[in-house]
């Protein structure tokens, strides 16, 4: 259930805080409000506590005292990316062997016309393979290589678990037209706050700021985009004068939730 | 900041005397090397590891969707305790009690709030006059009453307050690198190694990665906190799979030059690992992780053997229920501590790494450096396999000096 706040809120003129489970959205955005846009009212629910991911990691050394741990990358190995491996300057047999298992077994490619290819489940991370064509060590001079101190060829793939949206690349990409209705920058009068405030769109509330997520998961908390560069308060129900706003913002392609602590006392 | 040393110099042991003692089960998987290695390969590493974070940003340590706060200067330093609590035990963060201080009226950023602020405050603000020309008025309640703080005080002062008073009591202890007042922050297009430099040359454990815009009325964007186990994730990614072209990190650790080792009999090894024991007093345990400029010290039982640590981050679990305000420091027992701190975050023993992590001296570097890359890990502790004896600890700070060939 939430709280009705009345039209003008004496004194503080901050959002009143709705509860978690209701859609109802009680706020007001104060006349004098030091942004000139309208806040919007925060769904900070109480932080539900969630069991993080299960980790199988031994951290108290028991009796043995044989640690045993696990790397976080391992949770990301549950996602493996499937990557296509390529080859396209000719042979009769091509194999690739690569760094992802320490170069123990080599992997055939199929043949399409005169190209090879094979696709290979890889966690994140930083391999480097070549290319075995006909009994002999190849590298592809079309794909990134490098050299390593001791004087070897080897192509590079670096595998990101996210690939950045390429905002560029969208071809024949128009922005579609506003709907046809009225639109006016008329400032908001008394009539406007004696309404009900609208309602929060439902995709804002996929804010990072609500949703407990595991601490070192980031990539698996990929926002939606529309959350973007729209301000988030909190008022601090224990009586503090503190207030916490918070956004999130696209800085090239990672997305950054800044929160900010602010004390309202003059 | 070095760990487990008690004298001013830095943490490595000198190059040239590791005793070569039997091997203990080498790691099958990765044919750990437990020979003494060559100047030659320790050259080639280092220069591979340089090249690499010379050749990229700051951009990659930012998560793809990350979060930070910042709190503003004019907060009571009591709000920001429990901002920061909040932060630790909440699933949602990174699970790092530190936030930059924004001033509002300037535009900037002007420092870091970290638990070393609290075990400060925590320490000396009973010394009255340490806080008496910043006090207003109603709240004098200070003198030599040599008991714990009341609530009211941690409640008035702020933190431009208690940064002002800082400066003095930097002037009168000798904290490295505290008498800054600029704010150390990097671009997000710094490399890599200017940042790890960076951070070990100024011994500060986290570097807020600030954006500045240069338009004008506009603050400067905060887009992540690094730290150099961002930087050791990053390193382990490249080359956890390429370890012929690092040699080093197939090396077990005890061959290499690295960490703070209990002296054993027979070597002369200037640096002495701090250890405690579970009874002795909280402030005991403030204390040293002050003045040793230590982050953390491992908790021993009578016979040596490593029951837990104590880290400066533990100090934010005193602020589950207010317990700050209520507990004597020097009649309190690390032991006690300790239980606030499980009681504190009992979900989050392995997660933000407050319970610690061990090693042995036979694992290979690549492996303590993957441990050290997890978040919320700062230091691993060496033991001893059979008998759990606190042979050594490597820190961060530790592996990247090695790294930089610094001392």
């Amino acid at each position: 259930m939430g709280n009705m706040s009345s039209v003008r809120e004496g004194g503080d003129g901050g959002s009143s805080r709705s509860r978690a489970g209701s859609d109802d959205l009680m706020g007001q955005s104060p006349p004098h409000s030091p942004k000139s846009a309208p806040q919007l009212p925060l769904l900070f629910a109480p932080q539900i506590p969630v069991t993080p991911l299960q980790r199988q990691e031994e951290m108290q050394s028991n009796n043995k005292g044989l640690p045993n741990s696990i790397t976080y990358d391992d949770v990301l190995d549950e996602h493996g990316i499937p990557t296509m491996i390529n080859w396209n300057h000719g042979g009769k047999e091509v194999f690739v062997e690569g760094s992802w298992d320490n170069w123990k077994t080599k992997k055939p490619l199929q043949r399409s016309g005169k190209d090879f290819s094979v696709m290979i489940v890889l966690p994140s991370g930083f391999y480097q393979y070549r290319f075995i064509v006909d009994g002999e060590w190849k590298h592809a001079s079309d794909v990134p290589w490098m050299n390593d101190y001791m004087g070897n060829v080897h192509n590079i793939l670096d595998l990101q678990a996210f690939v950045p949206e390429n905002l560029g690349g969208v071809a024949g990409f128009d922005m579609p037209q506003s709907p046809e209705s009225s639109y006016n920058n008329r400032p908001l009068g008394s009539e406007d706050f004696s309404k009900e405030p609208p309602f929060l769109p439902p995709q804002l509330q996929g804010t990072l700021l609500n949703a407990p997520t595991s601490i070192d998961c980031p990539s698996s908390a990929r926002l939606p985009h529309v959350v973007l560069n729209h301000l988030y308060i909190q008022k601090s129900c224990s009586g503090q004068p503190v207030v916490a706003l918070a956004k999130t913002h696209r800085f090239l392609s990672k997305y950054v939730t800044v929160t900010l602590y602010k004390s309202l006392a003059r | 900041m070095s760990t487990g040393a008690i004298s001013t110099s830095s943490s490595s042991s000198s190059t040239s005397n590791i005793a070569i003692v039997p091997p203990m089960l080498p790691d099958a998987s990765l044919q750990v090397s437990n020979l003494r290695i060559s100047e030659a390969d320790i050259g080639i590493s280092r220069d591979c590891i340089s090249e690499f974070l010379s050749t990229h940003s700051a951009y990659e340590l930012l998560p793809d969707s990350g979060k930070v706060i910042a709190l503003e200067v004019s907060l009571p330093v009591k709000q920001a305790f429990h901002i920061l609590y909040e932060q630790v035990v909440s699933p949602v963060d990174m699970g790092i009690p530190v936030a930059p201080l924004l001033d509002t009226c300037s535009g900037e950023f002007v420092g870091v709030l970290s638990p070393l602020d609290f075990i400060l405050i925590l320490k000396e603000v009973p010394n009255g006059t340490l806080f008496w020309p910043m006090l207003k008025k109603s709240c004098i309640q200070l003198g030599n009453r040599g008991s714990n703080l009341t609530e009211e005080e941690l409640e008035t002062h702020t933190i431009s307050a208690w940064k002002e008073a800082k400066q003095q009591l930097s002037s009168q202890m000798v904290l490295h690198g505290q008498s800054q007042r600029q704010l150390i922050h990097a671009g997000p297009y710094d490399s890599l190694k200017e940042l790890a430099l960076k951070i070990l040359q100024n011994h500060i454990t986290t570097i807020p990665i600030v954006r500045s815009l240069l338009q004008e009325d506009s603050f400067p964007h905060l887009l992540h906190l690094a730290s150099l186990s961002g930087i050791l994730r990053c390193i382990c990614r490249h080359f956890r799979h390429s370890t012929t072209s690092v040699p080093i990190l197939q090396q077990a650790i005890f061959t290499i030059p690295l960490g703070t080792w209990v002296s054993r009999i027979g070597e002369s090894n200037g640096n002495q690992l701090a250890k405690l024991k579970p009874n002795e007093s909280l402030s005991r345990a403030l204390t040293l992780l002050v003045q040793a400029e230590v982050s953390s010290i491992p908790i021993v039982d009578d016979n040596d053997r490593l029951l837990d640590t104590y880290s400066r981050s533990d100090i934010i679990s005193l602020a589950k229920d207010k317990v700050y305000a209520r507990i004597r420091l020097d009649e309190t027992s690390i032991y006690q501590a300790l239980q606030l701190r499980n009681n504190a975050s009992p979900s989050h023993g392995s997660v933000t790494g407050q319970r610690f992590h061990t090693c042995l001296r036979s694992d290979s570097l690549l492996k303590v450096m993957e441990q050290l890359a997890t978040p919320g890990v700062r230091r691993v502790i060496i033991v001893e396999a059979a008998t759990n004896h606190v042979e050594g600890i490597i820190s961060l700070s530790d592996v990247f000096r090695f790294l930089f060939s610094m001392p």
